[in-house]
């Protein structure tokens, strides 16, 4: 149970209620063009994303927090990946941008027909807008 | 000494709350926190329980005569980070703060020149965006010259997330996927953050409960991880 779920309740002081998250697939979102003009624009992403950004976990600039240079830590080093049930209200992002696992924590055990990658969801956003869908 | 930037390239997205509460779990966690408002609009002091008309030292001003709310240094450094002396300060490699704190400055939204000259001094940039159709928009214009995906020591945060409305969870999904590791996570719309500053009470004191407060106190561990300095040998051993 999530943790702002859990507090709501205890202050509510109800224990009955039936409690389920409904999972956040990424197959499901729905697809806005604004989505697509910004996957398109240069200023967002210069290149394909999903072979050239393979590691895109976020550092610190390791040269401003000390005295010599030192590898910077990265997320993915730092947040071990926790069960769903332990996600806080924060809802902590991925260590690293891989999106089979990405897909995987958005969708449950239901990731097989999950979208590639950006890639995919472009070439979903194609097909809708040649379908007249959008 | 981390010094975290907080800019938005949106106004409204919930910069100074951002800050203001990252300085505060920072704190809560035992770090030494520094926030710096370096707005003109001077609402980072808000979000301590302070009213308007109420004025917090400058950035200048001797360590004495500072105030501590929430465990937190709070600074007013408009006046003395638009200077000269302080653009000179940071051209001769020379960052003018401090101490072994962590220091979270409040930038504004169109405070771009500013925001550039203290970039290469900051351990990371937060940058809170606003699940909208505009916040997504701004985007473009995080840093310009680089494409967003490739900014170095940037992290992203979703702001005021409302998972009601269609639009946000959508924006939600589809920045998880686009930003994928640089978004280190949301903070849920919770309108006790707003009824804390109408009582010029602090969130932790107006709502315990509060499911923003959560939020950004688990993100405040995320940014403490990640900005801490690496260990030497010798504490690692």
């Amino acid at each position: 149970m999530r943790k702002d779920v859990a507090n709501l309740l205890a202050k509510l002081g109800k224990r009955d209620f039936h409690y389920q998250e409904f999972a956040d697939r990424f197959s499901d979102v729905e697809l806005w063009p604004l989505f697509e003009t910004l996957i398109h624009d240069p200023r967002i992403l210069n290149a394909p994303p999903a072979e050239d950004h393979g590691e895109v976990a976020i550092t610190a600039n390791a040269a401003t927090t000390a005295a010599t240079p030192a590898p910077a830590a990265t997320l993915a080093a730092i947040a071990p990946a926790r069960p769903e049930s332990e996600a806080s209200g924060g809802d902590a992002a991925p260590a690293s941008k891989d999106l089979s696992s990405l897909f995987a924590r958005y969708g449950g055990q239901n990731t097989e027909d999950a979208p590639g990658d950006v890639h995919a969801l472009l070439q979903k956003l194609a097909q809708q807008i040649e379908q007249g869908k959008l | 000494m981390p010094l975290i930037l907080c800019h938005s390239p949106k106004g409204g997205a919930g910069t100074s709350f951002v800050a203001a509460h990252l300085a505060m779990a920072l704190a809560e966690a035992g770090h030494g926190a520094t926030a710096i408002d370096m707005t003109r609009q001077d609402s980072l002091k808000l979000y301590f329980g302070l009213k308007p008309i109420s004025e917090i030292p400058d950035l200048e001003a001797p360590e004495n005569q500072g105030l501590t709310i929430g465990g937190v240094s709070l600074r007013q450094g408009w006046r003395a980070t638009h200077a000269p002396a302080f653009a000179n300060a940071l051209d001769n490699g020379e960052l003018p703060f401090s101490g072994g704190t962590f220091v979270v400055a409040d930038i504004a939204a169109d405070d771009t020149m500013l925001r550039d000259q203290l970039l290469p001094h900051a351990s990371l940039m937060v940058v809170p965006v606003s699940p909208t159709a505009l916040g997504l928009a701004a985007l473009t214009q995080v840093v310009p010259g680089t494409p967003l995906i490739d900014l170095d020591y940037t992290a992203f945060i979703i702001n005021r997330l409302d998972e009601t409305r269609r639009f946000a969870r959508n924006a939600n999904s589809f920045l998880r996927e686009l930003l994928g590791g640089k978004l280190i996570g949301s903070i849920h719309e919770d309108e006790s953050v707003n009824e804390a500053v109408a009582m010029a009470k602090l969130l932790p004191a107006h709502a315990p409960a509060s499911g923003a407060l959560a939020d950004i106190r688990a993100l405040a561990k995320t940014i403490a991880q990640v900005c801490a300095p690496p260990q030497t040998e010798e504490e690692a051993a």
